[in-house]
């Protein structure tokens, strides 16, 4: 798929697609970026912390993307849409018709936008063992191969809060707010995951290697 | 100075963020002049980095002859450590605005990992965690490209790809470079409580 390579007019509607492993932060980002007045997004997940992915406006869609129509994108300019890979529709794991999606979109006059979320792997292998009893990850690394995608960090947005919805901003050509995204910084998921490892070989290297010249070892 | 436009991505970020790694596969690429001694050693102190000093000082760089058409240059913030008695604060705006004047095209990647990790890698290397001060000047760089450890650990090229970087890269150079999950040792499962609420 090629959307990106093709130049956007300004009145063109548009769909971004984000999208990420099961656990990788797909309800965060889908309320990041629905915060903004001009997009249509997610509006259950502005009043409660967690909704079901099936009940996500486009969930239908990721199912049976040529129901897609029109006048699903009557309401504005700008739609956020979210799906993890794989997904529970109905009770049933599957994996999104993503590509369709967006190639219906586009096929509608929508500029289809696809981003991908990522989340340290071994944080998210652990989360998607606990919660789901198996590793899905490479169900979507598979999955998003072949996808010309934009990637959304989710250590990132931690680290650089304000300076990486910008940045996000930025690069997907896509409206984001600053505002309200305090909200979502207080609690770090990755923290409770993270414990202190004993000291690492290359420490003691680095370390002689910060002294003065004058102080460090002959090599 | 030519009349070729000349390409500079400069990367900077916390200490322990992955600017060796960055480092090592930016400098890869045959017409990029970057940090060729560390494409040859596991690790080199960023004292020895070619461009050092004029982080510190950009006045230098004025002195300093650009013959290739393509280079990288990367720091951490902050350099060195108090516990070793070195610490010092690049000074990027004044670099960045420099290599500007110098008639660059200049881009700047900001490198990002899991901040838990920075805090306590940190604290076990400088007994100190200081992201905290290379946050306190990240509004000095304006339009920055993030660079991230575990994006690029986990997609590799296509990750490195979407970035749309000026200067040349060497592709087949990024797995060779990923040789270890450095975040892998900090990670254990996490059992909540059955009496834990949101």
């Amino acid at each position: 798929m090629q959307f990106q390579t093709i130049t956007t007019k300004k009145t063109m509607k548009k769909l971004l697609i984000v999208t990420g492993p099961q656990g990788s932060g797909n309800h965060l980002f889908a309320r990041l970026f629905s915060l903004h007045e001009n997009v249509v997004g997610w509006e259950s997940l502005h009043d409660k912390y967690w909704v079901p992915s099936d009940e996500e406006p486009f969930a239908r869609f990721w199912v049976h993307p040529e129901e897609m129509k029109k006048e699903t994108f009557a309401d504005g300019d700008y739609f956020c849409a979210n799906v993890s890979v794989p997904f529970f529709y109905d009770g049933v794991r599957q994996t999104p018709k993503i590509k369709e999606v967006a190639m219906r979109a586009f096929e509608l006059g929508v500029m289809p936008i696809i981003a991908v979320i990522v989340r340290d792997k071994n944080i998210n292998k652990v989360q998607q063992e606990r919660v789901g009893g198996e590793c899905t990850l490479p169900i979507a690394l598979d999955y998003y191969k072949d996808m010309a995608v934009h990637f959304i960090d989710h250590e990132a947005f931690f680290l650089y809060k304000e300076k990486y919805m910008e940045y996000l901003g930025r690069i997907l050509e896509f409206p984001v707010t600053k505002k309200g995204i305090d909200n979502f910084i207080s609690v770090d998921a990755n923290h409770k995951y993270v414990f202190p490892c004993k000291e690492h070989w290359l420490d003691s290297k680095i370390r002689e290697g910060r002294k003065p010249f004058t102080l460090r070892q002959e090599e | 100075m030519g009349s070729a436009v000349r390409n500079i991505l400069c990367v900077c970020g916390p200490q322990g963020s992955g600017n060796h790694l960055w480092s090592k596969i930016f400098s890869s690429h045959k017409d990029v002049c970057g940090w060729e001694q560390l494409t040859k050693k596991y690790w080199v102190g960023h004292a020895k980095e070619p461009f050092h000093e004029t982080w510190l000082e950009p006045k230098l760089l004025y002195d300093r002859p650009f013959k290739d058409e393509n280079y990288f240059t990367n720091t951490s913030v902050p350099f060195g450590g108090h516990v070793y008695g070195d610490k010092m604060i690049p000074k990027i705006k004044e670099f960045i605005e420099t290599l500007k004047d110098l008639g660059f095209n200049v881009q700047v990647g900001v490198t990002s990992r899991d901040k838990n990790i920075l805090k306590l890698q940190q604290e076990r290397r400088w007994k100190e965690e200081t992201t905290p001060e290379f946050l306190d000047l990240i509004d000095q760089i304006e339009n920055p490209i993030f660079l991230n450890y575990e994006s690029l650990l986990l997609y590799r090229e296509k990750y490195v790809k979407s970035l749309n970087i000026n200067i040349p890269i060497d592709y087949n150079s990024i797995s060779k470079n990923i040789q270890v999950d450095q975040n892998q040792k900090y990670i254990c499962n996490f059992k909540p409580s059955p009496l834990r609420k949101r």
